[in-house]
């Protein structure tokens, strides 16, 4: 009895200053993240007003013109650099990453990791106009080339979708490589072992025991890479010129230069659905990330 | 002693290995590739040629007499700075508070859960969905769009790292240490001063680093949460770069790479004493 009344004194010695840093911890995302993500929601229903960005009076059209107009066609358009990106960064990132977790001490392989992600954070901005210098048509590449007669004429891959899709996996390849790296380095080498013993095939190793272990780095990286992706304008602008639209620079458009929120919202909407759909299996999966 | 071949992975030959190591080193050329190439171009003699036209100092020289970028550099740091040292503080405490936090007296997982969970879903939001939340929101409630903003904005995105750091190396160590410290009738405050501080230190300090370059990273987010009154680096580069080639971004570029890479040094020594 003593004891529980000595804790209960103890938990109410500490239930001020634990009580109000627990709900401050729970505000600032609720009030900075989820309800400015709930009004940015609502307004993509609102009706569009050239005075107050929008009108408050209940609307589907601008889902409607979604559909209705030419946008889908850009829509779906805009999606595929961040698509091609997500499996190129994929095929190149884990052959590379078990490659790393299963010839490398532990120490060489945080400090090969650690490698990866020193690039990744100096600024994306300022290494999107490092992969323009190389790219560009009087750029290194094309001198290179040129120089070693492998090509006559300079290659034209600046302001395309293919320089985009270049910085894209330039840019991104750390958000795969990290993931993947988490999953694989916790793979037992052991089963694989088993596996052989018990006279799987290489394929049939892959298939049944490597691919389903590393299957939860796979879905995290994939969108790791693909979520932010779709939003990046800057490098559309730098390496893709104007030939070169992400959803990204259409809702930048809406919201910066027309001035249509209720649209920019509903553009927007197509990107927290993803965001959603990587929840949900992320959710569906929970245990992943406690193992 | 249980597994004597561990090393030696039967699916992988000699060849193998040899384009193994080979895509590997690719791999690493083609990152730091575009880095390396700004670097030496910001001593090339030359505005336009791709060639080498001889060493020179001048765009760290015309770097530093632009006022613009000058100014612009300050008010990225000052950003930077604030932001991380409020999102360490608060994240911190908060981290603290998630792992002591109970519920008549019960250890309550549920909103342990929530919490961590809520800032998953932060820390996976794409920026640009982020950042229009947040425009909208500081027009809305009239926050003019400047320095109050970005900071409110830099701290919204660096807290869940530091919550999420923090709080795992608090749940890795004895929970009895800080039993016996509120037996030993120390206050909270000083429970977390000398205890768990000197415990939690290098998360701490490998947090704030973090993020500190998670602002100075940032360019989305910050795109649309600041105004005409206060420019930072990223928008300013940005409209730089709209302009076409300037050897001087080279030499920016340069300047901020030594930073990152000190700083990320610093990181790694302090994540490593972790382990």
């Amino acid at each position: 009895m003593t004891s529980k009344k000595n804790n209960e004194s103890r938990i109410s010695r500490i239930f001020s200053f634990n009580n109000l840093s627990i709900s401050l911890t729970i505000l600032w995302p609720v009030i900075f993240v989820l309800i400015p993500f709930a009004i940015l929601t609502t307004i993509s229903f609102l009706v569009y007003d050239d005075v107050n960005f929008f009108k408050m009076q209940f609307t589907l059209e601008n889902y409607k013109r979604l559909v209705k107009d030419d946008y889908l066609p850009v829509l779906l358009n805009s999606l595929v650099p961040s698509l091609i990106t997500t499996i190129i960064t994929l095929v190149i990132s884990y052959p590379l990453t078990f490659f790393i977790t299963r010839k490398f001490s532990k120490k060489t392989q945080k400090f090969l990791i650690f490698l990866v992600i020193i690039p990744y954070w100096t600024s994306s901005l300022l290494r999107s106009y490092g992969i323009r210098i190389i790219l560009g048509t009087e750029g290194i590449l094309n001198t290179i080339l040129i120089h070693l007669k492998i090509i006559s004429a300079p290659l034209e891959i600046i302001y395309t979708p293919t320089a985009v899709i270049v910085g894209f996996v330039y840019l991104l390849i750390p958000l795969m490589i990290l993931p993947l790296y988490s999953t694989m380095e916790k793979l037992d080498s052991r089963l694989i072992e088993a596996a052989y013993d018990l006279k799987a095939s290489k394929l049939q190793t892959f298939l049944k025991v490597i691919w389903p272990l590393t299957l939860p780095g796979v879905t995290v990286g994939s969108f790791m890479v693909f979520l932010p992706s779709m939003g990046m304008f800057y490098v559309a602008d730098i390496l893709g010129g104007a030939k070169s639209i992400l959803i990204g620079n259409l809702v930048k458009g809406q919201f910066l230069e027309v001035r249509n929120w209720p649209m920019g919202a509903t553009l927007n909407t197509l990107i927290l659905v993803f965001l959603l759909l990587f929840l949900l299996i992320y959710k569906e999966k929970s245990h992943w990330g406690h193992k | 002693m249980n597994a004597p071949s561990k090393n030696q992975m039967p699916s992988l030959s000699i060849r193998k290995h040899t384009i193994a190591f080979f895509s590997l080193l690719l791999l690493y050329i083609f990152l730091y590739m575009p880095l390396l190439v700004m670097v030496i171009f910001s001593f090339n003699n030359s505005r336009f040629s791709p060639t080498w036209k001889g060493f020179t100092f001048k765009w760290y020289q015309l770097l530093l007499e632009n006022s613009n970028i000058l100014e612009a550099s300050l008010n990225s740091l000052i950003i930077a700075l604030a932001s991380s040292t409020l999102a360490t503080l608060l994240g911190s405490i908060s981290a603290y508070a998630l792992y002591q936090h109970k519920h008549n007296g019960k250890s309550d997982t549920k909103t342990k859960n929530t919490i961590l969970s809520l800032m998953f879903i932060v820390m996976v939001s794409p920026d640009i969905a982020l950042a229009l939340a947040l425009f909208i929101f500081f027009n809305l409630i009239h926050i003019n769009l400047g320095f109050t903003s970005l900071l409110l904005s830099h701290i919204t995105f660096s807290l869940p790292y530091v919550i999420t750091l923090v709080y795992a190396r608090l749940k890795d160590f004895n929970k009895h240490i800080i039993d016996a410290a509120f037996d030993l009738g120390a206050t909270p405050f000083q429970t977390f001063t000398k205890i768990i501080w000197p415990l939690i230190a290098p998360a701490i300090i490998s947090s704030w680093f973090l993020a500190l370059t998670i602002s100075i990273d940032d360019v989305i987010v910050s795109f649309f949460v600041t105004g005409p009154d206060f420019e930072i680096l990223p928008i300013k580069i940005y409209s730089l770069l709209k302009l076409g080639i300037n050897p001087q971004i080279n030499a920016l570029m340069t300047i901020i790479f030594a930073i990152t890479l000190l700083s990320s040094i610093i990181y790694y020594r302090f994540t490593k004493e972790q382990d």
